[in-house]
């Protein structure tokens, strides 16, 4: 027996062409691209309103999706500042190392906030016909034989010819149903983040930006106490958008203090403070990011199922650039393209096809080389020490800068060097 | 102060607790890892070595799902409309 959801839905219809679950950026997307091609969809969202449980650090890099949603950017777009200067900081027990590099990258990313920008791309989507449902929160996916048929809302369920599965990095729905065993923790990072409310001037004289300029910086080292990860921070319009990221699989031999305590040391640091002076914590937040790269990579379909996003594992982070949100919007993208031209079993091939495959495929080794401890516990106050011993100036002779650097990097520092950094070859 | 932060945020608290730890496995080496990971800082250990989670404040972050597992906790998403919403992220 099928009820529909009558009231909610005013009876329009008891099975969709396509049902959605969650209305993040890849759901969101499909739901967008699907509506503009006249495809019915209903997105089922579990949030008060879209974005209501997505986070980013974040920063969209808009020009690998451009294109694909070329009416999508206009004035009413939600991106909070274009990024300007990429600043990597090395973080050592004491003193820090900056570099900064102030223009010179050729394609637009931008800071953005979730809340706000998934609302108004649902805004969008629903304009373009979507229908959109909040508050509905998905227990499981129905299955008829080896086919999903469609979803289970409350006691109810709807179905579906096809099913998109856009749940985020713990996509349950795909492991109830066996796509996948539980994501194992190699392939997870914990990211948490404080919002920082600060005036557009504060933030533009700080960070010696123009108007609707912004800043994007990493941290890397004492940051996360030596741990596999790193901090970040992001200039919003009004904000400072300022986290942590710690590879999930660091709990099993974690000697640093407990997580909010990090996050708290971070803002503390005399670097970061200092960026931070005046502001109010507005919100606190927490997110999983899927950080296995290729190897992360879950099963895109299923008869009667795509998966798109964050669900799909779809996201790379290289240590320098962090990226999932342009994966997300266009595997949505992909998810729809497959399913209007009527053949959605194709949507795996054309994420391989697309940027997104061979993204991955390229950077496959970058996962392996990110995962050795010495980058975050051994070389940032490597440099942060050797540089020191250069600026200093003691009472009387002065060191030959030869010996300090033997010091510092004696042959088989120079040779570890070597055999820690060789596995970038392969990326 | 964790609590201090926890409290800018906005949630709809719902009346059944989306996770709960399984009896019998309260002493878990797991569940002592949360107390030092979870970014919500919900999980307390006594004085006895057992393992408390309190789910006001969760932000359905699940990682301790991902480290835990289904073995040691009954973990699902609060439901719909109810739990943390964020007005940022």
């Amino acid at each position: 027996m099928y009820l529909t959801l009558s009231i909610d839905l005013g009876g329009k219809m008891e099975r969709f062409p396509v049902i959605i679950v969650g209305a993040g950026l890849a759901g969101l997307a499909c739901a967008y691209t699907l509506a503009k091609a006249g495809t019915e969809c209903l997105v089922l969202e579990r949030g008060d309103y879209a974005g209501a449980k997505s986070v980013t650090g974040g920063r969209l890099y808009l020009e690998p999706v451009r294109t694909l949603f070329s009416d999508l950017w206009g004035e009413d777009c939600p991106l909070e500042r274009k990024i300007v200067k990429e600043g990597l900081t090395l973080m050592g027990k004491e003193g820090a190392l900056s570099l900064e590099l102030a223009g010179g990258v050729k394609a637009a990313s931008y800071s953005i906030l979730r809340a706000r920008f998934d609302r108004w791309l649902a805004e969008k989507a629903e304009e373009a016909g979507a229908m959109i449902m909040t508050k509905a929160f998905v227990s499981c996916l129905v299955k008829e034989g080896e086919k999903i048929v469609g979803v289970q809302v409350g006691n109810e369920i709807l179905k579906a010819d096809c099913v998109v599965v856009a749940d985020g990095a713990l996509s349950l729905l795909t492991e109830g149903v066996g796509l996948h065993p539980p994501v194992s923790a190699t392939n997870l990072a914990l990211g948490v983040k404080e919002v920082i409310a600060l005036s557009r001037e504060r933030i533009e004289e700080r960070f010696q930006l123009a108007p609707g300029e912004g800043a994007a910086r990493l941290y890397v080292g004492e940051v996360t106490a030596g741990n596999f990860g790193g901090g970040f921070l992001y200039t919003n319009s009004e904000s400072i958008s300022l986290g942590l990221v710690v590879a999930c699989e660091m709990h099993a031999h974690w000697q640093a203090p407990a997580i909010p305590s990090l996050l708290d040391r971070f803002k503390s640091r005399p670097e970061v403070e200092i960026l931070l002076r005046g502001g109010e914590t507005v919100e606190y937040a927490a997110h999983l990011i899927p950080e296995g790269g290729r190897k992360g990579m879950l099963p895109l379909s299923a008869p009667g199922l795509l998966v798109v996003g964050d669900a799909a594992g779809l996201a790379l982070n290289l240590g320098y650039t962090v990226r999932g949100m342009d994966y997300a919007l266009a595997s949505g993208y992909y998810a729809a393209r497959a399913i209007e031209e009527g053949l959605p079993h194709r949507y795996p091939e054309m994420v391989a096809a697309c940027f997104i495959g061979k993204d991955l495929e390229n950077y496959r080794a970058m996962r392996e080389f990110l995962g050795q401890r010495r980058l975050y516990n051994h070389y940032p106050q490597k440099v942060v020490d050797f540089l020191a011993d250069l600026y200093t100036i003691p009472a009387g002779e002065k060191e030959r800068l030869f010996t300090i650097w033997r010091r510092h990097f004696p042959w088989r520092e120079v040779w570890r060097v070597w055999r820690d950094f060789k596995e970038l070859r392969r990326t | 102060m964790i609590e201090e932060k926890l409290a800018k945020n906005v949630f709809k608290v719902s009346e059944h607790p989306h996770l709960r730890i399984k009896p019998g496995f309260e002493k878990d080496v797991r569940l002592r890892m949360m107390v030092m990971f979870c970014p919500a800082g919900l999980y307390r250990e006594a004085e006895d070595g057992k393992v408390t989670v309190s789910t006001d404040g969760c932000l359905e972050c699940g990682t301790c799902r991902v480290i835990c597992g289904t073995e040691i906790l009954d973990w699902q998403y609060p439901e719909g409309g109810l739990g943390v919403q964020y007005r940022f992220g």
